[in-house]
């Protein structure tokens, strides 16, 4: 794709790249699943119309709200009708039949990117005549499936560039070892954490203390490499091509308090939810009040929780870190000072516990762990006993970890882990900072190895499903 | 520019190089005996999979007179005791966490070969029997034991996991370095499949160890093992492959023996003080004999009810093993108790 990219390029056919890209991107769509491939390329031109008949009209509000509908009805239909009818029969004893549609894949990241763009032509903040250009914009392949989630703005100028059409070498370079980064963080570290954490939840009734926050710690470290390691993926993918995808991930579990978790995890969701919904939100209710934003917070928060998916554990998700949002900045508010250490501490394990509603197949499953995090039995490995035998009246040894591993590991994975996320640089400062020496070489190489070596064991990236 | 321009280079090149390496090591070692070639002569492989070791073994050796199929429960067994009964050499072909689609599948791959033994003895496992428990993912990826047309894995995954993984490094690095340094290592299973050098057998003969298998957790983590997967119901397919697997015997003018592998007592009266699972045992017996007739172990008597004659609730130690064959094959310089391995005959 790339040799054809730049050949194309080379010999001055920039349409003929472009067209490339879109072809090559589509087949990248198709690869995962064909037959959700009219949808998309319906909604592009569905979109595109909507927004040319914006841009050549004055009066285009019904345009936008049709659009709206548009976007918003796909989704909802694709996403929640299940959802709907199911707790439609669930309170009024009915016995509606489920339609049973898959999700199509990345269905809320392109309706995303496609209601901003609608949002910001009806703005008049992007134009765009072309409409080779709009599909690209869509349908790009590096972020296509799971994000960052774009900005035309801050996409098509790149594609425009002289620069952006001949080979840079610096960006080859800083691509190939982000990509390696991503790539390692999703097949080597995210998939040893999915083990343990599919192995918990699904027994969740029956864990012990510790297998417990096994699961919910390995599914919280899970979470983070394998989302960001495909935004890694996405971004040193990008760079091949010499475009640059925005930001998503910024130390997140460095964060110290909500505020600041959601301000470095997934950005370019928050950027879309403050963009689109959190500031129209705050304008409409007329006057500023911090009490009328933290109500703006927390809706935000709230159809955040749903856009995950179609799931009460995902609307009390939501719920949850809205809260959590307004408790935040009503302490900010307050100026109360809370020691460093200890709000890294509070902002971890309440992600920890949140995201084990996140994960859980329903409340019951997330209640379930939390007790035995809580409350659960206290079984230590039986190799230990004979140097805590003096705790044996008040634990038991034995098969301490038996519905999670069968050893340690999970524990000591994720003490790596909280090591790496807290204490090492990102990815954003290494592709900011990569020196074409040996030491950046060898590991970009070891990771590259390591990570296609581990491919065969590789399961789905989770943001595929949100 | 130039120093970018030699780092993607670089990266391209070494990467690329270092896999076409890895790969061709991984050909030539050969450790799972995937291309039918060993090009070293490697006398002992490191197969990291139960499975594609005795597989691995099965394509080289001469057929065997009697072979054990089973699980983990039966591969610490002893074949020489089989020996000593039937005559002849007995090769024990259990493999970890096996349900009877993988003793069909041998049974097939065996077939297929033409090393059909004369004398075979099944040890089957009645929580494997589960419609719920899908099966080993292990069994799933194995191109000669798998038969069952629905498996997600094709056969590019399964060279891919053996020839071009990190596990398959591992096991290169191994058995390499076994051939060429530490000539005297063995494998997992000795020459008859048997892992009765295990080190789990070592591990387990200290008594207080022994006792802590038996804890409270570990009985209640072992019960969760077997009805994990909610057991209400046996497996029609299951069923089907062990009709499947009687049909070959009849066809082949084998002489098969069935049984049902013990539990420890313990074990035992847990897991049936729930009436449901009480009647799923009951009725997964009755399947049995409706099919053919067989020693059932799984029973309370003084050999399963202590302890000393299993290594954890769910495995029986080598010497109780010993003794299941004594009751099968009817040594009578044995004694023991009436309802260890009693023989329900056909209905």
């Amino acid at each position: 794709m790339l040799l054809g990219y730049y050949s194309l390029n080379k010999l001055r056919y920039t349409q003929g790249a472009k067209y490339w890209l879109i072809v090559g991107s589509l087949f990248f769509y198709s690869w995962w699943n064909v037959s959700y491939l009219p949808l998309m390329l319906a909604s592009i031109v569905v979109n595109y119309t909507l927004t040319r008949k914006m841009q050549t009209k004055e009066h285009n509000k019904p345009l936008l709200l049709s659009g709206l509908i548009f976007n918003i009805g796909l989704l909802a239909y694709f996403k929640y009708t299940d959802f709907f009818i199911s707790n439609v029969n669930l309170a009024l004893s009915t016995e509606i039949p489920l339609l049973n549609l898959a999700l199509p894949l990345a269905i809320s990241f392109f309706t995303l990117q496609q209601i901003a763009f609608l949002i910001d032509s009806y703005g008049g903040l992007v134009k765009e005549k072309n409409f080779t250009d709009y599909t690209l914009f869509v349908v790009f392949f590096p972020q296509l499936i799971a994000g960052p989630i774009v900005h035309h703005k801050e996409m098509m100028p790149q594609f425009a560039t002289l620069r952006g059409k001949v080979l840079n070498y610096k960006n080859i370079a800083t691509g190939l070892f982000i990509f390696s980064i991503g790539l390692f963080k999703k097949v080597v570290i995210a998939d040893t954490f999915a083990t343990w954490a599919s192995a918990g939840f699904s027994v969740s009734e029956k864990l012990n203390m510790l297998e417990a926050w096994a699961t919910s710690l390995s599914y919280t470290f899970q979470l983070y490499f394998d989302f960001s390691g495909y935004t890694d993926m996405a971004i040193g993918i990008g760079l091949l091509f010499n475009i640059v995808l925005p930001q998503n991930f910024n130390s997140p579990y460095k964060a110290t308090s909500i505020i600041d978790f959601w301000s470095r995890w997934h950005m370019t969701l928050t950027r879309f939810l403050t963009t689109y919904i959190y500031n129209p939100l705050v304008k409409s209710f007329g006057k500023f009040s911090f009490h009328k934003a933290m109500f703006a917070t927390f809706v935000t928060m709230f159809i955040a929780g749903i856009w995950h998916g179609a799931a009460w554990t995902f609307v009390v998700f939501g719920a949850i870190h809205g809260l959590a949002l307004v408790i935040n900045h009503y302490y900010k508010s307050k100026k109360y000072k809370i020691n460093n250490i200890f709000a890294w501490f509070l902002t971890f394990n309440f992600l920890n516990l949140s995201f084990v509603i996140f994960r859980a197949e329903s409340m019951g499953d997330a209640w379930n762990v939390m007790k035995a995090m809580f409350g659960g039995e206290l079984v230590l490995n039986h190799q230990w006993y004979d140097k805590l035998e003096f705790l044996q009246d008040r634990v038991e040894f034995g098969a301490w970890m038996q519905n999670v591993a069968s050893n340690e590991m999970p524990f000591i994975f994720a003490i790596i882990a909280l090591v790496i996320v807290v204490f090492f640089k990102n990815t954003t400062y290494m592709m900011e900072n990569l020196k074409p020496n040996f030491a950046y070489l060898s590991l970009g190489i070891l990771m590259f190895v390591i990570s296609v070596l581990k491919m065969q064991e590789v399961s789905e990236f989770l943001y595929y499903n949100f | 520019m130039k120093k970018y321009k030699k780092f993607s280079r670089y990266f391209v090149v070494v990467s690329f190089i270092v896999l076409v390496l890895i790969l061709s090591i991984n050909v030539i070692v050969d450790p799972y005996s995937m291309t039918k070639y060993n090009l070293l002569k490697i006398p002992n492989k490191f197969a990291r999979d139960d499975r594609a070791e005795k597989i691995s073994k099965l394509y080289m050796d001469d057929r065997y007179d009697n072979m054990i199929f089973g699980s983990s429960r039966v591969y610490v067994t002893d074949p020489l005791i089989i020996n000593k009964y039937l005559g002849g050499i007995t090769y024990n072909c259990g493999v970890g966490r096996a349900r009877i689609e993988d003793q069909l599948g041998f049974l097939l791959f065996l077939q297929r070969q033409d090393k059909l033994p004369k004398n075979a003895i099944f040890g089957l496992d009645f929580y494997s029997f589960n419609e719920n428990l899908e099966s080993n993912k292990y069994f799933m990826k194995n191109r000669e034991l798998n038969f069952i047309q629905n498996s997600k894995y094709s056969n590019f995954d399964m060279y891919t996991e053996k020839l071009f993984s990190i596990d398959a490094l591992r096991a290169s690095y191994k058995t390499l370095k076994n051939y060429l340094v530490n000539k005297q290592e063995v494998p997992r299973f000795d020459e008859y499949g048997s892992a009765l050098s295990s080190d789990r057998i070592s591990e387990y003969s200290n008594v207080n160890l022994a006792q802590l298998y038996f804890s409270k957790s570990r009985i209640e983590s072992d019960k969760r093992n077997i009805s994990t997967l909610k057991y209400d119901k046996v497996s029609e397919d299951r069923l089907l492959y062990l009709d499947t697997i009687i049909e070959i015997c009849e066809n082949n003018n084998m002489s098969c023996l069935f049984m049902t592998t013990p539990l420890n007592g313990q074990m035992l009266e847990e897991f049936t003080k729930d009436k449901k699972q009480r009647e799923t045992l009951q009725t997964f017996k009755n399947e049995l004999s409706k099919r053919t007739a067989f020693y059932d172990f799984l029973n309370h008597n003084k050999i399963t009810d202590n302890r000393a004659f299993f290594v954890d609730t769910m495995h029986f130690t080598p010497l109780a093993g010993n003794l299941l064959f004594a009751r099968i094959f009817h040594d009578r310089n044995v004694s023991l108790p009436e309802k260890f391995g009693v023989y329900i005959e056909k209905d």
